[in-house]
């Protein structure tokens, strides 16, 4: 009967390039993995994304082969390789530290799996020169030097060139941005998602900065103990969260509890209009984007609307974030700085506050303790 | 002001005295018990001490011409040979436990075990090689070659481990997960990666044996007996059974020359291979 399942999955999942069923991994007493099933399309950029320790890098251990899980199926391009080495799985991967060869050249780094697979030298040497361009560093330049001649945004695109030069089925990348700092980060970011589009290969990304997830991703899933919690679009996740964990886990949100009656929670400092089919007299907690919320004449002709005080402004730029007491609870909200009313904003004065039942990020029901 | 304070005033105040004072002692012990006993071993080998000590105020170089003789030659080269075998023999004992307690022991084992490696050499090394003599005399081993061989490898084995292991505990374990998600099995990544990557320790255990092993002259004597004769129980023999203490110092004045241009040709080939 088992072996009838299998057998059905991997007829009807060919489109799928990863492919996750009830995977299951402990390490001691500590679940790393908890029933995990996720579906990863061809060509497609998907994003693990969780805080530390939430299991996303175990997941991709998992994947790679690294690891081998307690319980279920990983299928990679139609077959089951539960069971299979790393060395036998079609996978290329990017590791947090890169992880690049010390005692080799870049190009005898790149060319290492191609020597594996017994390439002829000449077509060693094109594949690794190919590489190269596609992460934009010059053979030239480049190709005889040691990692350690390399800066951190270099040894990463040597550490992708390496990974992808064997066109694997599937790139594995485990939070390689980490060590870069800011600007690289953020040039990385952006070269990693054209690099993605020129060679149509499936990334499969961890992180935990909700940043990159969110501009680089297709698909993301928030993974939190061990966990899915949702696997969506940036934008379903941030619109349309489907648990409290992503409503504050990606972006940010204020967060109201109240008893949920008529289309309305009656929460501490009132009562706040929702969209929510839970039903009436449940506990539920509203999620509310600060940058949702409206000021003062714009806040005029909200569903909610609410009179408050300004307890702290703080300038950032673009935005302004200012913190609002509504009787004992604190709101945040984001005010852009071309706001009309922006400047006339000070601390210690009173505030009106508005937004529509409709903009929410979501309405959950409290777990029963 | 502290005394404290006054100290570090002093010291700032007056840095070439106190450099002296602090230098003064181990520069004294090593003048009067390290490089007076080489001179004398150099001036012996000139002839410029004769019998009983007395300086005869002569320089000779006959003594290096003797110990050049062709037999002499031969016990170099020997003692080359079996100082190779030693070191390749513990290359091949020590990569192995070095291996498996740097990379796959457990964290909280990796001390106990280290530990327990060098615990047998907590015994005195005479003690230890009359202890073999029983084994081997057991075997019906004694005064052979094998022996010789077996006891040298067994002596110098702690000083291949331990550089081994240093360098092989430093070893990024991602470089290895890296060598199998590009399709390299356990064996062609131990290979490609692990071995290249631990020959600055191989290096260094290299030195640590193969310099004293030329050398040695405990165990070929005690192992050996007469059928193994080396540098070093040849220098033993012209010193204390043949009095020929000129013959026998520049013996070891040659050995210490051939032994510093094999080093200094072997280091700077390892300084081509370090990372």
């Amino acid at each position: 009967m088992e072996m009838m399942e299998k057998a059905e999955y991997i007829t009807s999942e060919v489109e799928d390039m990863v492919v996750l069923r009830n995977i299951v991994k402990r390490f001691g007493k500590v679940v790393a993995s908890d029933h995990v099933n996720i579906e990863i399309k061809r060509n497609e950029f998907f994003s693990l994304l969780g805080p530390s320790g939430s299991g996303k890098t175990t997941l991709l251990r998992i994947i790679a082969g690294l690891e081998k899980p307690d319980e279920g199926v990983v299928i990679l391009e139609g077959k089951d390789v539960t069971n299979l080495p790393p060395y036998k799985r079609n996978i290329g991967m990017v590791f947090q530290h890169l992880a690049l060869f010390p005692h080799m050249t870049v190009f005898e780094n790149i060319a290492y799996g191609l020597r594996l697979r017994k390439f002829p030298e000449d077509e060693i040497k094109k594949r690794v020169y190919d590489a190269l361009e596609l992460v934009k560093m010059p053979h030239e330049m480049f190709a005889e030097r040691k990692p350690s001649q390399l800066s951190g945004g270099q040894q990463q695109r040597v550490a992708i060139a390496r990974a992808l030069v064997t066109q694997p089925a599937v790139l594995l990348l485990d939070e390689p941005l980490g060590a870069l700092d800011l600007k690289i980060r953020q040039h990385m970011m952006l070269e990693l998602k054209r690099i993605q589009r020129t060679v149509g290969t499936t990334f499969v990304y961890v992180t935990h900065d909700q940043g990159e997830a969110l501009v680089m991703s297709d698909r993301i899933a928030v993974i939190h103990e061990g966990r899915v919690e949702q696997v969506g679009t940036p934008y379903e996740v941030y619109e349309k969260p489907r648990t409290k964990f992503v409503a504050n886990f990606i972006g940010e949100a204020n967060f109201f509890e109240g008893v949920l009656r008529n289309g309305a929670v009656e929460t501490s400092f009132g009562v706040v209009k929702v969209v929510s089919d839970i039903q009436s007299g449940k506990k539920v907690v509203v999620s509310l984007r600060p940058e949702r919320i409206r000021v003062g004449k714009t806040a005029e002709g909200a569903d909610n609307k609410f009179e408050g005080k300004i307890r702290e402004i703080v300038y950032k730029g673009d935005v302004l974030i200012v913190m609002v007491a509504l009787d004992d609870t604190e709101v945040k909200v984001n005010v852009p700085a071309t706001h009309p009313e922006a400047r006339k904003l000070r601390e210690g004065e009173a505030i009106r506050i508005g937004w529509d039942s409709g903009d929410e990020a979501g309405v959950f029901e409290l777990e029963a303790e | 002001m502290s005394w404290m304070e006054s100290l570090i005033d002093f010291v700032r105040k007056y840095k070439l005295l106190v450099a002296l004072l602090v230098l003064g002692p181990p520069l004294i012990y090593l003048a009067v018990y390290f490089f007076a006993p080489f001179i004398i071993t150099i001036l012996y080998s000139f002839g410029f001490i004769g019998r009983r000590g007395v300086i005869t105020w002569e320089l000779t170089i006959k003594y290096y011409q003797q110990a050049l003789r062709w037999v002499y030659l031969k016990v170099f080269y020997n003692s080359v040979i079996l100082a190779a075998i030693t070191t390749v023999g513990s290359i091949l004992m020590a990569y192995p436990v070095a291996y498996f307690i740097a990379v796959k022991a457990p964290k909280k084992w990796k001390n106990l075990l280290v530990v327990s490696v060098m615990v047998p050499y907590w015994v005195d090394f005479l003690l230890r090689t009359y202890a073999l003599m029983n084994i081997f005399t057991m075997m019906k081993m004694m005064f052979t070659y094998e022996a010789v061989v077996i006891g040298m490898i067994y002596d110098y084995l702690p000083f291949m481990v331990l550089p081994l292991y240093a360098n092989l505990e430093k070893l990024d374990k991602s470089l290895l997960e890296a060598s199998y998600t590009l399709g390299a099995s356990p064996f062609k990544t131990f290979l490609k990666v692990t071995l290249p990557l631990s020959k600055p320790g191989i290096a260094s255990g290299t030195i640590l044996v193969f310099v004293p092993a030329i050398g040695e002259f405990v165990v070929p004597s005690m192992l050996g007996g007469v059928s193994v004769t080396t540098i070093g129980t040849l220098t033993w023999d012209l010193f204390l059974k043949f009095h020929n203490w000129w013959r026998g110092a520049a013996l070891s004045i040659l050995y210490i020359a051939v032994v510093l241009i094999t080093l200094i040709i072997y280091m700077r080939k390892v300084g081509e291979l370090e990372i």
